[in-house]
C-alpha cells in the first residue's frame, strides 16, 4: 500500500541543510512549525509551573506560601502564558506545518513573514516575563482591566512590559493570520475546492480570519492603556473625563472571538482524527464547515456576556444573553456530527483517538456549563466565581489541550518519522483525564459556594478548603501526565525512524509524502478528486493490484 | 425542597446562591433549576451517545471497511432544531425573570454603596448620584472628597430592615469592584463615575456574607461584605443614631 503512494525523491542538496544556524535562519514552513511547537511547549511548561504555584497557595485556607502581590503576578502570568504563548501559537505551529502539506503547496505564501511571526513569539514572551527582573510582572489578570492597569494603581514597569509583550504577540498573530489566509485562498492544489478542503484547514481559515479581524481591537485597547500610562493620555482616566468601561468593550470585542481562535483549531484536529480512526468520512462535512463559520460570525455578537454585571442597560444584556445561548447550537451540531461519525464506524484506539474522544466528553462539559453563564439571571450569581474558572478550563484544557495532544500523537510520525510510545501515550491520557476532572470539576462546586476567582487566600470559615485541596491534587496529576509525555518524547526521539508515509490510513494529502516530508513537500503534487485524496490513492492502488 | 435549593448532592453552606435568603435570589434560582435539569438531560444523552458509540463500534478486523455514510439531512436538521428549541426556551425563562431581578419595587429603601480599595462603605439618606460627579484628587484625595460629597457618616456593615426591599446604588472610588451577596441577589460592578443599581430583600433577620468578585489589587481577597438584616424598629433606631452622630460630627470627617 505504501509503495503505491508517490515516493518523493528529494534532491540530496535540499536535505543537507543542517545545524543550529540553519534552524535560526529557516523560512521553511515545516521547520517554523516545529520551532513554534518547541517554543510554545516550553511556555506551556512555564505556565504550568505558574499554575502549580497558584494551586499550592490555594490548597489550604489562610496559606502564606505567596504574598498577595506575588500571587496576583503569578496567576496573571499563568493566564496570559497559557492563552497567548501556548494555545493560540501552538495551533499556529500545527497550521504552519500542516496547511501547506494538506493543500498540496510547497510552502506558505510569505515564508519570510512566516519567520517573522514566529520570532515575535519568543520576543513577546521574554518581554512579558522580563517583568520578574524589574520589580514584578503585570498583576491585573490576563484581562488587564482598567483602572487597575492605570499607572496610579499598578506603577511597576512589569505592567508596561506585559502590555508590550502582548502587543508583540498580537502583531505576530495578525501577520500569521494574513499569511494563512493568502495561502489557503491561493495555493490549493488542482482540484482542491473549498468543499474538498480538509476540515483542519477549514478550521484554520476561520480561525485566522478571526485573528485578522479581531486582533487589531486588542492592539488598540492595549495601546490606549499604554498611552494612558506613559504619555499622559486619558482614555480611561475617570478623573479626567475618561471612561473605564470603554476598555472592556474593546477588549472583549477581541477576546471573545479569541476564545474561538483558541478552540476552533482543536475542532479541526479532532475532525481529522475521528474519521481516520473510525474508518468513515466525517458525518455532515458541509455542516461542519458551516457551523465553524457560524460560530465565527456569532462569536462577534456574544462578547457582552463578559460584561453582564457592569450595569449596561438590561435590554442590551438580554440581547447578548440570547446570542450567547444560541451559539450553543452550532457547537452542538459539531458534537452530534462527531458522535455520528463514531456511530457505525470501525474504531481503533491508538492514542490520538483516545485524546479525540476525551476531547468530545470534556468539551461537552465545557459547553453545558457555559449555558449557565449565558443565562443573564444565573450569571448574576456565578459571574466572577470559580464556576467561570471551571468552565474556561473545561473548554481550553479539556477542549483545546486535549485537541493539541490528539494532534501531537497523530502527526508525530509525520513530523519526525518516529512513533511515540503507545503504552506511555495511553498512560498519559488516563492520568491527564482523571487529573483534569479532579482539578476542574470541584471548581464548579466552589463557584456555587460563592468563591470569587482571583483571590489569593480565603478564611477557613468559608468552607472552601477541602474542595480546593482536591483541585490542587488534580493540578499535580496533570503535571505528572505532562512529565509522562516528556519522558515519552525523549524515549521516542531515540527510537528508529520507522514510520511509513501513511501509518494511520489517513485521508489527507500530508500522508501522500514521506515521513518526515522532504523539504519541497511533494515531488509531484497529486490531483485532488474528493475530500479524501489519499484514501482514493489507496483504493486505486488496491484495484491495480487486484 | 431538594429540587429548589440544590440539585447537587452536596451540603452547601449558607454562602451559596443555591440557598436563597430573599426573593431576588429565589428568582435567580427559578432560572437556575430548569437550566440544571436541561443540562443534566443534555449531558447524559450526548455523553451517553458518545460513550456508547465509542465502545460499541470498536474495530474487530483490519479488513472490514464500514458503510461510508456522509450524512443524513433529517438527522442534522433535528439536532440543529431541537437544541435550538431547548436553548431558546431557557433563554425565555431567563428573559421573563429579568424585569423582576433588575427593577427594585417602588418605595424600596435607598442605600449608597461605595467600593474603595479594600473595603465597602454604606451611606443612608444620601444622594449617591452626586458621587459620580466627583472629579479631581487622586488616591486618598478621591476617597476624602467622596465622603465630603456624600456628607453622611458611612458604616462598614450594610444594616437593613428584614423583609423590606433595599435598592442599592453602587459606585467605586478607584478601580472596578463587584458587590456580591450570593444568597440575596447576585452582584453588580462598582465602577468609578458610573452609578449602577441592584436590589435585594433579606426575608429573615440575620447576617449574610459575600465579598468582592472583581480583581482590584493586592488585598482583593479581603474585601468582605457583611449584610445585617434587623427587625424594622431596630433599623429605625440605628438610622436615628446614625443621623445624630453624623449631625454632631458634621460633614468631612471621613468614612470608616
Amino acid at each position: 500500500m505504501d509503495a503505491a503512494l508517490p515516493r518523493a525523491r528529494a534532491s540530496a542538496r535540499w536535505d543537507k541543510n543542517k545545524g543550529l544556524l540553519s534552524w535560526l535562519t529557516t523560512v521553511d514552513h515545516k521547520r517554523l512549525g516545529i520551532l513554534y511547537m518547541y517554543t510554545t511547549f516550553f511556555f506551556f511548561l512555564i505556565g504550568g509551573i505558574m499554575a502549580l504555584l497558584v494551586r499550592v497557595q490555594l490548597a489550604e485556607p489562610q496559606n502564606k506560601f505567596l504574598t498577595p502581590s506575588q500571587y496576583n503576578q503569578i496567576f496573571t502570568m499563568h493566564g496570559t502564558t497559557m492563552i497567548f504563548l501556548w494555545i493560540i501559537p501552538v495551533f499556529s505551529g500545527f497550521g504552519n506545518y500542516l496547511v501547506p502539506l494538506m493543500i498540496g503547496a510547497r510552502d506558505m505564501a510569505f515564508p519570510r513573514i512566516n519567520a517573522l511571526s514566529y520570532w515575535l513569539i519568543p520576543l513577546g514572551g521574554i518581554t512579558m516575563y522580563a517583568g520578574f527582573l524589574f520589580g514584578g510582572t503585570g498583576e491585573a489578570g490576563w484581562t488587564g482591566y482598567v483602572p487597575l492597569t492605570e499607572k496610579q494603581y499598578n506603577p511597576q514597569v512589569g505592567q508596561d512590559l506585559w502590555i508590550l509583550g502582548l502587543h508583540t504577540l498580537g502583531i505576530s498573530s495578525m501577520l500569521g493570520g494574513i499569511n494563512f489566509l493568502v495561502t489557503l485562498h491561493n495555493m490549493r492544489a488542482k482540484g482542491m475546492t473549498w468543499f474538498r478542503l480538509p476540515l483542519f484547514c477549514w478550521a484554520q481559515e476561520v480561525t485566522q480570519g478571526l485573528a485578522v479581524l479581531a486582533s487589531p481591537f486588542l492592539a488598540g485597547a492595549l495601546l490606549m492603556v499604554l498611552l494612558d500610562r506613559q504619555a499622559g493620555a486619558t482614555f480611561f482616566a475617570v478623573n479626567h473625563g475618561g471612561n473605564a468601561l470603554l476598555y472592556q468593550l474593546i477588549f472583549w470585542f477581541y477576546s471573545h472571538p479569541a476564545v474561538y481562535i483558541m478552540v476552533l483549531p482543536a475542532f479541526g484536529i479532532v475532525s481529522e482524527v475521528i474519521p481516520v480512526f473510525s474508518r468513515k468520512p466525517i458525518f455532515g462535512y458541509r455542516a461542519m464547515a458551516y457551523s465553524m463559520s457560524a460560530i465565527a460570525v456569532l462569536g462577534f455578537i456574544v462578547f457582552v456576556h463578559h460584561m453582564f454585571v457592569t450595569g449596561l442597560p438590561v435590554y442590551v444584556q438580554t440581547f447578548f444573553s440570547a446570542t450567547s445561548m444560541i451559539i450553543g447550537v452550532p457547537t452542538g451540531v459539531k458534537i452530534f456530527n462527531w458522535a455520528a461519525t463514531l456511530w457505525g464506524g470501525s474504531i481503533r484506539y491508538d492514542t490520538p483517538m483516545l485524546y479525540a474522544v476525551g476531547f468530545l466528553l470534556l468539551f461537552l462539559v465545557g459547553g453545558v456549563d457555559g449555558v449557565y453563564l449565558g443565562s443573564l439571571a444565573v450569571d448574576y450569581s456565578l459571574h466572577g466565581t470559580y464556576w467561570v474558572v471551571g468552565h474556561i478550563h473545561y473548554v481550553l484544557f479539556g477542549g483545546s489541550v486535549f485537541g493539541v495532544f490528539a494532534g501531537i500523537y497523530y502527526w508525530f510520525p509525520k513530523m519526525t518519522g518516529r512513533f511515540l510510545n503507545e503504552f506511555l501515550g495511553k498512560l498519559q491520557f488516563w492520568v491527564m483525564f482523571i487529573g483534569m476532572n479532579l482539578a476542574f470539576m470541584p471548581m464548579h462546586v466552589l463557584g456555587l459556594l460563592g468563591m470569587p476567582r482571583r483571590i489569593s487566600t480565603y478564611a477557613d470559615e468559608k468552607g472552601w478548603g477541602n474542595w480546593n485541596s482536591a483541585v490542587t491534587m488534580g493540578a499535580f496529576l496533570i503535571a505528572a501526565s505532562v512529565a509522562i509525555f516528556m519522558i515519552n518524547f525523549f524515549i521516542s526521539m531515540r527510537s528508529p525512524k520507522n514510520a511509513p508515509a501513511d501509518p494511520w490510513e489517513g485521508d489527507t494529502l500530508e500522508w501522500a509524502t514521506t515521513s518526515p516530508p522532504v523539504k519541497h513537500n511533494f515531488d509531484v503534487v497529486p490531483e485532488v478528486r474528493s475530500s479524501r485524496p489519499v484514501r482514493d490513492m489507496r483504493r486505486a492502488a488496491r484495484k491495480v493490484r487486484a | 425542597m431538594i429540587l429548589a435549593t440544590g440539585p447537587l448532592p452536596i451540603a452547601f453552606d449558607d454562602s451559596s446562591p443555591l440557598h436563597p435568603a430573599g426573593p431576588v435570589d429565589q428568582h435567580i434560582q427559578s432560572v437556575y433549576t430548569p437550566i440544571f435539569w436541561a443540562s443534566v438531560a443534555l449531558f447524559v444523552f450526548v455523553a451517553g451517545l458518545i460513550v456508547y458509540s465509542a465502545l460499541r463500534f470498536r474495530r474487530k478486523s483490519d479488513d472490514e471497511e464500514p458503510a461510508q455514510i456522509h450524512g443524513n439531512n433529517r438527522l442534522e436538521v433535528a439536532w440543529t432544531v431541537v437544541p435550538f428549541g431547548i436553548l431558546f426556551s431557557l433563554f425565555i425563562v431567563t428573559a421573563v425573570n429579568m424585569n423582576y431581578i433588575t427593577h427594585a419595587p417602588d418605595g424600596a429603601l435607598k442605600v449608597c454603596v461605595l467600593g474603595q480599595r479594600f473595603s465597602w462603605s454604606y451611606f443612608y439618606n444620601t444622594d449617591c448620584g452626586a458621587a459620580v460627579q466627583v472629579k479631581g484628587g487622586e488616591n486618598g484625595g478621591t476617597k476624602l472628597s467622596y465622603t465630603n460629597i456624600l456628607g453622611k457618616r458611612a458604616v462598614s456593615t450594610l444594616k437593613v430592615p428584614a423583609g423590606k426591599p433595599i435598592a442599592l446604588e453602587v459606585v467605586s472610588a478607584d478601580v472596578n469592584h463587584s458587590f456580591y451577596i450570593p444568597t440575596l441577589g447576585g452582584q453588580i460592578n462598582a465602577i468609578p463615575n458610573q452609578l449602577n443599581h441592584m436590589w435585594f430583600q433579606a426575608d429573615k433577620v440575620g447576617k449574610y456574607h459575600g465579598q468582592c468578585t472583581e480583581l482590584c489589587g493586592d488585598n482583593h481577597y479581603a474585601m468582605e461584605i457583611v449584610v445585617e438584616a434587623v427587625p424594622g424598629d431596630q433599623f429605625q433606631a440605628f438610622l436615628a443614631t446614625l443621623n445624630n452622630s453624623s449631625a454632631r460630627a458634621g460633614a468631612g470627617q471621613g468614612g470608616q
